[in-house]
């Protein structure tokens, strides 16, 4: 049995207990088939903000060469310019297609924005968030992409763990 | 057999807005489009190959007196021939671009009354595309005689341009076409006003299209908005097409056709039309 679950079965309450939070946050993205000639495949950012939108953890970037991270501006700007920390969730950029995605973050308990960025050579930029709240109950959340991202589905699903 | 040039097909989104990076979008965008002057004026002229609109990301042709850092476009500025056609189609004056990293630049001085054609003609040129054994695309530069093993779907594509602006000094005269790849014709370009419907027609080789086809018209300032917002046309079977803009500003107007080629070597040719069209408020 996990730790965290033997947590669960003493039921301490969570106030009390010197517990470290964690969250999974579940993503279901999909960037939509384009009918564009030359499709480049986009850059994304997701990472989240406080709720004063100031950048706390970047949680993926699919980035090919540097010159364009600046053209994810919100991210770049609230992250991507402050430091590397983001090149240890970097991976290639994907091309048109359904991705489910899962991220555990350590953030403490509290509320933020959930951000994700798109942007295309050749195409648009588009930008979606979500306030979500950690160390709380599980939330499920839907957001319409309009250009570069189709429907994101979100899951935030609090563990426990020591 | 028809003549070899029949146009076998279009293709049928046109707006392939800088084909497979070997064309990225490409622009010339004058200080001025209408000037007066009582002697002369003279204008400075930026062309850059980029694909935001008139947001520049490389040069666009190399007189050696600037600072190319770009080398690797050399074979790019070896085929292009810019020039400037004079009122009347009295002169073909060439014209001489100085290289920079991010764009080129040229200044012209006008001095005759009316409407100056300021042209960047890229000349025919070969890129052969392929798919790898993996599957992977690939492609070369040149009409492909490098072409790793197992090398398969070869298409050798001859692709020529037409990057245009039209600048009138002292007043309009009539813009003679010259007869050479994607043109346009119908309302003067120096004379296009926001919220007034425009007709145009492409030309090409001098000659109406022979099916209907599409143009993209995207507005300046790309980079400062998050959608591109092209308006993307289609034309009648002789590929005339009307147009009101809504807002003033300088747009770039691109089209671009596709045709089975009978030349030796070549399986396809393309032919674009990259016009900046300066348009005025009310």
């Amino acid at each position: 049995m996990k730790p965290h679950l033997i947590w669960a079965h003493l039921a301490l309450p969570l106030l009390l207990s010197p517990l470290i939070h964690a969250d999974n946050i579940d993503i279901e993205l999909t960037l939509p088939a384009l009918d564009v000639d030359p499709y480049h495949r986009p850059y994304v950012a997701i990472w989240l903000e406080s709720p004063k939108r100031e950048g706390i953890q970047t949680l993926s970037v699919w980035t090919e060469k540097d010159d364009w991270l600046k053209d994810m501006r919100q991210w770049w700007r609230k992250l991507g310019r402050k430091n590397r920390d983001f090149d240890a969730v970097s991976s290639a950029t994907r091309h048109a297609g359904h991705y489910t995605l899962q991220f555990t973050t350590d953030q403490p308990a509290g509320e933020y924005r959930l951000c994700f960025e798109a942007s295309r050579e050749d195409g648009g930029r588009e930008f979606l968030s979500q306030t979500i709240t950690l160390g709380d109950q599980p939330q499920h959340f839907k957001l319409i992409g309009q250009h570069e991202f189709g429907n994101i589905s979100v899951g935030i699903s609090p563990e426990t763990k020591k | 057999m028809k003549r070899c040039f029949t146009h076998l097909f279009i293709v049928g989104s046109l707006v392939l807005l800088s084909n497979q990076g070997f064309a990225h979008g490409r622009y010339i965008l004058p200080s001025h489009t209408m000037t007066s002057a009582e002697k002369q004026e003279t204008i400075t002229i930026q062309s850059s190959i980029s694909n935001d609109v008139f947001h520049p990301d490389m040069p666009l042709g190399n007189n050696d007196k600037g600072i190319d850092v770009n080398k690797k476009l050399s074979n790019v500025f070896a085929q292009l021939h810019p020039y400037v056609v004079t009122p009347d189609n009295q002169d073909e004056i060439p014209m001489s671009y100085q290289a920079f990293s991010r764009f080129s630049v040229s200044d012209l001085t006008l001095n005759t009354k009316g409407t100056h054609n300021v042209v960047i003609e890229q000349k025919p040129f070969v890129v052969t595309s392929f798919t790898h054994e993996n599957g992977e695309p690939g492609r070369e530069f040149g009409p492909g005689l490098n072409l790793p093993a197992g090398a398969r779907d070869i298409q050798r594509r001859q692709v020529t341009s037409r990057s245009e602006v039209f600048v009138s000094f002292n007043g309009l005269t009539k813009p003679q076409t010259q007869g050479k790849g994607l043109e346009i014709t119908g309302q003067h370009p120096n004379d296009v006003f926001a919220n007034e419907d425009v007709q145009f027609q492409l030309l090409f080789n001098g000659q109406p299209l022979t099916r209907a086809t599409q143009v993209s018209l995207i507005r300046e300032d790309t980079r400062h908005r998050n959608q591109r917002e092209a308006n993307i046309i289609d034309t009648d079977n002789n590929g005339s097409f009307l147009v009101s803009f809504a807002q003033a500003g300088f747009y770039l107007l691109e089209a671009q056709i596709t045709q089975n080629s009978s030349l030796d070597g070549v399986d396809i040719e393309q032919a674009t039309l990259y016009l900046t069209l300066e348009v005025f408020p009310q």
